[in-house]
């Protein structure tokens, strides 16, 4: 099977994606390469594959158990060292000599990814992301913060599926507003019921879907928003460096969410737009998609790992803006330390409140 | 952070008792008084109930008046006629304006042929004395203790022991856990904030980032008027009521005839 690895020109080091420089840079004899100019040279290589391809299928026929299981085997090209990953895996590093590997099949025909947003950030600014996650917050444990020892950290292309769409509402609201008066007995309260019609559109570009199952759908949407301005035609050379693994939720099965979110922000875009009363209650709504357009591409996510008290913590960072999350630990002793120490404290001085009151 | 939660709590209490030690520590004598000019009480009954308005002038920490009249007419005062104003101003001129204190009248006949029993409360006693604990001395006073079977010391003492219970500065029981209770609300209300912190992963609402910049257009807008309802509750009731004397000072308090 076919693997890629992206040679330098000049000494024949494997080449990676620089995100400082956003070019390709050969970590050997540090050269820079612009992504487009290495277009040529980049098919020629992919020429250079095809001859390989043949010779390689022999072979593979070996591994066909392993292919039964899911597993797929690679062959480095810099080594010759077994390379080995699952069905989705797209791109990924040389065990042996730490080369990167790109697997082009995972690339061929529809799966060919439409964008991909290059990492803007990089190893160096996602550990101090995670260092600056940990601060200021009173019940993260002492020791989770004081070991913070990342177990791995990895900078992975995400699959995602983009929803483009136009969206038409109907909505109608009931509404209320209150006047309120009051005369020496009682006190009035006068509420006016009315319903609210609101109809229009709005159009939604690159909603993000996550396309593959390894990744969790929460931790995706979490380090939401890309900006796909940044967005280029895809190139496999970006891969180089970063892992990747091709999607494994098809763009069929995806789209539910994004009606789901195109939904809701539909009707609160109408919400929005009625104002002046005390209480708005959608009461009856429709919403109609149109002009929909669905996008394969590759958005970059840092991600780290961490385990205290044998559990797994994840951490993700957006690779293009920097957002971080990732829940963290509660230090229980502290959470009921404090809850005792504020409940006297608040506790007496309510107390001693109320006594003043009767004295004064 | 723990220390200095300490710290803090420790200034607390230190503010607390400067602020509560002075007014228990305050030991102005306070003015009491028996004054029974229409004679419905024996010397020795006399003698016992003066010693009972002082523990009790002493408990509230404020002044107290006993007094009792055949009529309100030949007061040594001017007052314009009813019997609440001729307490007030008996308390005015015994005590002061707007000092702090209570003066019980009991007159024999008010004019219409009736006896009247008047609490009166001036300063602070006018909050303290609330209507409602008011109400229930005379209750108790004229179901439990009536003149007619037990006499007019059983009466007029069963007044003071009511004032005793009421007027000095009290917090019902339930208070206390009250207020810890609270503390402990305001306690998870900072704690939940604070786990808010640890918490970064959750699913987007929606798809408001994505939104095509311009694109929002309402076609249709109508906001059509249906009904209205009104609703109403009664006011609360000022608990304790007051009025101004023909001398000008504040006063509190009501009165029964029986």
């Amino acid at each position: 099977m076919a693997v890629h690895e992206y040679k330098c020109p000049c000494c024949s080091g494997a080449l990676a994606f620089d995100s400082t420089v956003q070019k390709m840079k050969c970590p050997f004899c540090d050269t820079e390469f612009e992504v487009e100019a290495l277009k040529a040279y980049d098919e020629d290589l992919n020429n250079e594959g095809t001859d390989k391809l043949d010779w390689d299928t022999n072979a593979g026929t070996q591994w066909t158990t392993d292919e039964a299981t899911g597993l797929r085997s690679y062959i480095c090209q810099s080594c010759g060292g077994e390379i080995v990953g699952d069905e989705n895996t797209a791109a990924t590093e040389c065990p042996f000599c730490g080369n990167h590997a790109i697997i082009m099949q995972q690339f061929s025909g529809s799966l060919k990814p439409d964008y991909v947003i290059p990492f803007k950030l990089d190893k160096k600014a996602a550990k101090e992301e995670y260092l600056k996650h940990l601060q200021g917050k009173f019940l993260l444990p002492k020791v989770f913060k004081d070991e913070n020892h990342i177990d791995e950290i990895k900078g992975i292309y995400v699959p995602f599926w983009l929803f483009d769409s136009d969206a038409d509402a109907d909505i109608r609201f009931r509404a209320t507003r209150t006047h309120a008066w009051s005369d020496s007995n009682y006190n009035y309260v006068e509420t006016s019921y009315y319903s609210v019609y609101r109809a229009g559109g709005v159009a939604f570009d690159h909603v993000p879907v996550d396309g593959s199952t390894r990744m969790p759908d929460d931790l995706m949407e979490s380090i939401e928003p890309f900006r796909f301005e940044d967005a280029v035609d895809f190139q496999t050379a970006y891969l180089s460096g970063y892992f990747a693994d091709k999607y494994d939720v098809d763009a069929e099965a995806s789209v539910d969410r994004a009606n789901t979110r195109i939904k809701t922000s539909t009707e609160d875009a109408f919400r929005d737009t009625v104002q002046g009363y005390v209480t708005v209650t959608p009461e009856y709504s429709s919403v109609r998609l149109h002009d929909g357009k669905t996008k394969y591409a590759f958005y970059p996510v840092w991600l780290l790992n961490t385990t205290y008290n044998d559990e797994k913590y994840t951490f993700a960072m957006n690779g293009q803006t920097g957002k971080f999350v990732g829940n963290l630990p509660t230090d229980k002793g502290k959470f009921w330390r404090f809850a005792a120490i504020v409940t006297a404290a608040a506790g007496a001085l309510i107390y001693g409140g109320m006594w003043l009151i009767q004295l004064l | 952070m723990t220390k200095r939660i300490f710290a803090a709590l420790f200034a607390m209490i230190l503010i607390l008792s400067v602020a509560i030690l002075p007014a228990y520590a305050d030991s102005a004598s306070y003015g009491y008084k028996l004054d029974d000019s229409a004679d419905v009480l024996s010397p020795e009954e006399e003698t016992k109930l003066l010693a009972t308005i002082k523990e009790v002038s002493e408990a509230c920490k404020c002044n107290l008046a006993f007094a009792t009249v055949k009529d309100l007419n030949g007061a040594s005062f001017s007052h314009n006629g009813t019997t609440q104003d001729y307490a007030d101003m008996y308390y005015e001129t015994n005590f002061g304006k707007n000092t702090d204190g209570i003066v019980v009248l009991l007159v024999l006949n008010n004019g219409k042929g009736k006896r009247d029993i008047y609490i009166s409360t001036s300063g602070k006693c006018i909050k303290r004395l609330s209507d409602s604990e008011r109400e229930e001395i005379f209750d108790d006073a004229l179901d439990h203790h009536n003149p007619d079977s037990k006499g007019y010391y059983d009466f007029l003492n069963s007044i003071a022991q009511g004032i005793k219970k009421a007027v000095p500065p009290h917090l019902k029981w339930y208070m206390l856990p009250l207020a810890f209770l609270i503390g402990f609300g305001i306690a998870m209300l900072i704690l939940s904030f604070m786990k808010k912190q640890l918490k970064s992963v959750e699913m987007q609402r929606g798809a408001v980032n994505y939104v095509r910049p311009g694109s929002m257009n309402v076609t249709a807008s109508r906001d059509s008027y249906l009904y209205s309802t009104v609703s109403r509750t009664a006011r609360p009731k000022n608990n304790s009521s007051s009025h101004t004397s023909s001398g000008g000072g504040s006063h509190g308090g009501g009165g029964r005839s029986f």
